[in-house]
């Protein structure tokens, strides 16, 4: 069974110790590795969903868009996941 | 519970942790509640199957040590209260523009979820037979971000359907 007070000691260190600039220090790495993470599956189009900001921006060869559902950006993020 | 996932030439062992940015509830695998939102999600959800259908997997969960922000109310009161600290303290800039994605991932990160299994949340579903009248919806959409694989058991192929 969860253990409720010992989870909120930590939400409260949690509250101590970090902040907003923390924060987003800890965000930008995080989308960082989301990024390289699909780069190294050749996911380039889930990339530009992943980085809205904050990483440089891949930009995409011509050779990249071989079907014709990947060649508008709003059509190109539908990898079922959830 | 159920998993649902593009349909791919061979059926799945295990469920597949998201890659999805907009998946609220942090990285993890999901689940939903109900069959009904399992086949919603396939048939007409926002993240279309390229080969136009969908499988659906069906597993038993040990929720133990889950967060049930759903049926617990003790449970749910203590997550909103430390939703609204993180907003509070860390998201001063970045309320509206950031899913609560990375709040859950930043806690998992710094060790607060720990020894949790995983949550269940609800929102609300845009399936018109979640209502009588439209955004009077009577039913719960419930979906489990599963943290800990381990406690997945007995996760079989369910049944397939045609994405809409």
């Amino acid at each position: 069974m969860i253990d409720l007070k010992k989870i909120q000691e930590k939400f409260d260190n949690l509250f101590e110790k970090e902040n907003e600039d923390s924060f987003n220090e800890w965000l930008f790495e995080k989308k960082k590795k989301e990024a390289l993470a699909l780069l190294s599956n050749n996911n380039l189009f889930e990339c530009r969903n992943v980085v809205p900001e904050g990483v440089a921006w891949v930009q995409l060869p011509p050779a990249f868009s071989k079907k014709p559902e990947t060649q508008v950006p709003d059509n190109t993020k539908y990898a079922m996941a959830a | 519970m159920f998993h649902t996932q593009e349909k791919r030439g061979v059926k799945l062992a295990e469920a597949i942790p998201t890659i999805n940015p907009d998946a609220w509830l942090g990285d993890g695998t999901y689940f939903w509640y109900y069959k009904e939102d399992a086949t919603w999600w396939g048939s007409t959800g926002k993240k279309k199957s390229k080969s136009g259908y969908y499988d659906v997997y069906k597993a038993d969960i040990d929720c133990e040590n889950v967060l049930d922000t759903v049926f617990n109310e003790e449970h749910y009161g203590f997550w909103i209260t430390n939703v609204e600290k993180a907003i509070k303290n860390l998201l001063k800039g970045q309320k509206g523009t950031l899913s609560l994605k990375y709040l859950n991932d930043f806690f998992k990160d710094k060790g607060v979820l720990d020894g949790v299994d995983g949550v269940m949340f609800q929102d609300i579903s845009n399936n018109p037979e979640y209502w009588i009248i439209d955004k009077f919806q009577y039913k719960k959409r419930i979906q489990m971000a599963v943290y800990n694989p381990l406690i997945v058991d007995n996760f079989v192929f369910d049944y397939d359907g045609k994405c809409v």
